[in-house]
């Protein structure tokens, strides 16, 4: 999988679970800020990616340090480094 | 003219409200010394006599209809899941089937004179208090027969469109093995949005569904809230 069917990917299932516009999902959006999240929709957005690339993420302490989407799709893309997509 | 309806229907509730202080401390003595009720409880049998006079008056100045007939009568205790349009949706529940609920709310409606006092008397939840256990808190409330009501909005839509819906209610609900009744509310949008002061002519109608069990969304594991959510909201949405 390359970067751009992953950040697809990531969009998408924002999209369909947080509800989303898709015109709001660029790469230095901010999930607080911009994106209206809160502690709960950490834990679900964890959920979702977890299913979405079928991979483990559980407590991993870098997803406590995401502040923006570009910061999502490089944490994804480094778990594809050490997890089979 | 709309200012005028407004004013008639605010000094008609302003008096009502006034004439609700003796009528409540009656009811409140009638529901302590007969009924025996606890005080939490005998607040909350006031808040509902005063919501069914908030739904008669209302009846003169917008169409008010209701529909429980999908919701079993004895499913007991329960989360209710509503959609959020405005100010007067928790007053819609002034005609619902019970009045032994319980709402979330914002830290700053604890502040409005006498409905804070009487809100916290009658176990009202400030959603903006750190220390609440949720959990604890809804067992205690379904041991006593009590339902919670939640907006899984988190505050009123700017539109007439259902906003996205947080998580919290379908967590505790699944943690806690309480189902959840999904309830419409239309129409308060048009009467009184959150932008706007004066009240609109509006057909206002609650309806309410088949609860929804959270021991039918187990199987999806750490999904299973999520899952229940997408479910509850399309059954409100697409009704």
């Amino acid at each position: 999988m390359d970067k751009s069917e992953m950040i697809e990917r990531v969009n998408k299932a924002l999209s369909a679970e947080f509800e989303i516009e898709p015109s709001k999902l660029n790469p230095d959006a901010k999930f607080k800020e911009d994106l209206g999240f809160d502690s709960l929709d950490a834990v679900d957005l964890v959920i979702v990616l977890e299913e979405e690339f079928n991979i483990k993420i559980g407590k991993d302490p870098v997803i406590m340090q995401i502040k923006t989407l570009a910061d999502l799709y490089a944490f994804i893309e480094g778990k594809a480094l050490t997890q089979t997509l | 003219m709309k200012y005028l309806r407004t004013a008639l229907y605010a000094f008609i509730l302003i008096n009502a409200t006034l004439a609700l202080y003796p009528f409540g401390i009656f009811i409140y003595g009638w529901c302590r010394l007969i009924k025996k009720y606890k005080e939490d409880e005998a607040y909350r049998k006031i808040i509902g006599i005063y919501g069914l006079i908030w739904v008669f008056i209302t009846r003169f100045f917008a169409d008010f209809t209701t529909d429980f007939s999908r919701t079993p009568k004895n499913t007991g205790a329960a989360i209710i899941v509503a959609n959020h349009q405005s100010f007067f949706d928790m007053y819609c529940f002034g005609a619902f089937f019970t009045h032994n609920l319980v709402a979330l709310v914002k830290g700053w409606v604890f502040k409005v004179l006498v409905y804070g006092f009487v809100m916290r008397k009658a176990g009202y939840i400030n959603i903006d208090n750190p220390d609440i256990n949720y959990e604890n808190t809804l067992r205690e409330l379904t041991s006593r027969n009590t339902s919670l009501i939640i907006f899984p909005e988190g505050s009123r839509s700017s539109t007439k469109k259902i906003g996205r819906f947080h998580s919290g209610a379908f967590i505790l609900s699944i943690k806690t093995n309480t189902p959840i009744i999904p309830v419409r509310i239309d129409g308060t949008f048009d009467f009184l949005p959150r932008d706007r002061k004066s009240i609109g002519k509006a057909s206002i109608k609650m309806t309410s569904f088949q609860p929804v069990y959270p021991a039918d969304f187990i199987k999806y594991g750490d999904s299973a809230h999520l899952k229940m959510k997408s479910y509850v909201k399309n059954l409100i949405e697409n009704s």
